[in-house]
């Protein structure tokens, strides 16, 4: 009885461990895939760019101009901040690039745009 | 001497529903857990330094509509972007600045994948433009 349930504890403990809870996508994206990606920090700020062009932040759409007063009011407040750009593999740039341009009218630190692992 | 009078007591601890919960906690977990971890590639934030202006040195990569490539001018497919930009990365006094300019219509897993290659011949820092 003992060694089975010190195995089990052991289990626990693992997978205590090793998890990271990721709180589900509210909007599903299919990122692109990159052989050449770092490990994604957390980012305080994050969008997401579907593949019609419409850009979400906090789970609702938003315009350019909305996004562009976000990142302002929060690099204002906390000085140097991090975008990270959720965008779909199938969206086109310029939605990507006019973020870009607007993160950097605001003063964003950093800004890094979400892969994934290509599928063997 | 003679310890039988403490085990006497009969004090016994019952671990069948802490077996419970921590059987309930594991599958907890071995549901839970996601062992994929988000990834991302930096973009660069600073503005491209005058496009142009600058010398042949600096490395020009376009992306057109149709996904046509062109490194400073010379038409490319995307397999022979790496080798070019090899080639030139033996040169003595290259750049190591490389500006990325890509039509509208261009889906951002090409972008990708054309920074993947840029990414792989070396070059670290991608200006991107439109």
């Amino acid at each position: 009885m003992v060694p089975l349930i010190n195995i089990v504890f052991l289990l626990l403990i693992f997978f205590m461990l090793s998890t990271t809870l990721v709180a589900p996508e509210k909007i599903p994206i299919e990122a692109p895939q990159s052989k050449n990606s770092q490990e994604q920090q957390k980012q305080q700020f994050a969008l997401t760019i579907l593949e019609t062009g419409d850009i979400f932040y906090k789970g609702s759409k938003t315009s350019l101009i909305e996004i562009f007063e976000i990142l302002q009011t929060g690099s204002q407040q906390t000085g140097e901040i991090e975008l990270l750009i959720k965008a779909d593999s199938n969206a086109l740039t310029k939605v990507v690039l006019s973020v870009l341009e607007a993160a950097r009218a605001a003063g964003v630190g950093k800004v890094s745009l979400a892969t994934q692992r290509p599928s063997p | 001497m003679d310890f039988s009078g403490r085990s006497k007591s009969k004090v016994e601890l019952n671990v069948a529903p802490l077996i419970d919960i921590v059987f309930l906690l594991l599958v907890f977990f071995m549901l839970a857990s996601t062992f994929i971890r988000p990834e991302s590639i930096n973009l660069a934030i600073q503005a491209p330094s005058s496009v142009g202006g600058q010398s042949e040195q600096h490395i020009l990569v376009d992306i057109g509509a149709n996904g046509a490539i062109r490194l400073n001018g010379l038409v490319l497919t995307i397999q022979d972007l790496k080798q070019e930009l090899l080639a030139r990365s033996s040169l003595p006094q290259n750049n190591r600045t490389i500006t990325l300019r890509t039509h509208d219509d261009v889906s951002v897993q090409f972008l990708v994948k054309v920074m993947d290659e840029i990414n792989e011949a070396g070059y670290s820092d991608i200006a991107i433009s439109n």
